[in-house]
């Protein structure tokens, strides 16, 4: 066993490098890793209403696979409310279409699979990306398809906008702010359609084998039941 | 959105809000230059407008309205300021794409007997592999000789071949010789 992952790791490690940063956290970008790339990133998402509610993590593998086309596995999407609890694992495509800065506008589409005990999603997204010089502006659609429960009876949707700006000081930092409009339908029922609109600043470095980028963003439209305010984090890193 | 346009609207908002306008409303701003209306700080604009709307209202609704109004202007000028931020950022960036493989940077490219095909390849992976990380800098920021260095240190990154390498360097030397 000891040698089989060995001989992987001889196999893998000289073309293994740092793949591509992330300037947001709510919304993905156009740009695709480039083709050989691999990278570690993990999310972390807290939630509060009046004090801590929860926090959510991701730990995904990202692998450029072409100049245009990437996949990622999400090895485990867990989270924290008074004990850990072990949620699903999901496997994501994305595919360029246009570049930000030679097209009008940088398309990508992306899918995601998720599957768990009990838990089954769909997320499909358009990604949209104008660069202006050092300042990008990006947007994402998404559609949410989620099945729980036993039997995976509960069935619920959600529709969701995100659009944000990012300004880069430097080669190493920018800042920026991302909105995030989410549309929830529980059960896919448009009269119970709950409205939640965030908003709030970004922040992002890059060293020479990592990247960090933290938002925080609060809720304008003061739902019952949603989170007043979350923040996330995520964390990359070469293999 | 004008000065003009922000106090007509925030008279409209009062009206919809359920304040009776005094008489005096067409006097609320006129007696004021355009740049007082502007430079007067949220405590004098209150009393100023507490004392307008006092004559035809209770103080207290009048302090309303005018806490209102006063909120309503604070968020047109912090509107009016990102717009003019934003305008000030897209102004100042250079934002003309890398230059196309032309004759002139082919030219400028025989010293380093690089081909036009090779060029081509440069900028194609110039375009993808560098904007995964960060923006693109204008070709024209880094002199001839910085830019080797520069894509050497970040080619692990980027994850290049040695070849790969060396076609964005030879499309960046040549490229940052051309004026666009």
């Amino acid at each position: 066993m000891k040698q089989t992952l060995c001989a992987i790791c001889a196999v893998l490690l000289p073309s293994i490098c740092l793949a591509g940063a992330r300037h947001f956290t709510f919304i993905y970008e156009a740009p695709t890793s480039p083709p050989g790339s691999f990278e570690i990133e993990n999310y972390a998402t807290t939630r509060f209403t009046n004090g801590f509610t929860e926090a959510v993590f991701r730990n995904e593998l990202e692998i450029g696979i072409s100049e245009h086309f990437q996949a990622s596995i999400y090895f485990a999407n867990w989270n924290y409310t008074r004990r850990f609890h072990y949620d699903t694992a999901s496997i994501e495509v994305i595919h360029n279409l246009t570049n930000p800065v030679t097209d009008p506008i940088g398309i990508s589409l992306y899918q995601e699979i998720s599957g768990g005990r009990r838990a089954f999603e769909s997320e499909t997204k358009l990604i949209a990306q104008k660069n202006f010089g050092p300042l990008i502006l990006a947007y994402n659609l998404t559609l949410e398809a989620e099945w729980e429960d036993e039997s995976l009876r509960e069935h619920n949707g959600e529709i969701q906008q995100a659009f944000g700006a990012s300004y880069e000081l430097s080669p190493r930092v920018s800042v920026g702010a991302e909105m995030l409009h989410e549309v929830l339908l529980p059960a896919w029922h448009s009269s119970e359609a709950e409205n939640n609109f965030f908003i709030g600043p970004n922040v992002s470095y890059r060293g020479n084998r990592w990247f960090a980028t933290v938002t925080a963003l609060a809720q304008t439209t003061h739902t019952e039941g949603e989170a007043d305010c979350q923040v996330r984090v995520i964390f990359g890193v070469s293999l | 959105m004008s000065a003009g346009a922000c106090s007509r609207g925030h008279a409209r908002e009062a009206s919809r809000s359920g304040w009776p306008l005094p008489r005096t409303r067409g006097l609320l701003f006129s007696s004021l230059s355009p740049g007082e209306r502007w430079t007067r700080s949220a405590s004098e604009g209150k009393e100023f407008l507490a004392s307008e709307f006092g004559a035809g209202i209770g103080a207290r609704d009048a302090k309303l309205a005018a806490t209102t109004i006063l909120g309503h202007c604070t968020r047109c000028v912090a509107q009016i300021a990102a717009v003019v931020i934003i305008l000030f950022i897209v102004s100042c960036a250079n934002l003309a794409p890398p230059p196309e493989v032309s004759p002139a940077l082919i030219s400028n490219a025989r010293f380093d007997h690089v081909d036009a095909e090779q060029l081509q390849n440069g900028r194609r992976l110039f375009l993808s592999h560098c904007l995964e990380c960060h923006t693109l800098p204008p070709v024209s920021k880094y002199s001839r000789n910085e830019w080797p260095h520069l894509v050497s240190r970040m080619s692990g990154r980027a994850n290049l071949s040695p070849g790969e390498q060396a076609a964005i360097v030879a499309y960046l030397r040549a490229a940052s010789l051309t004026r666009h």
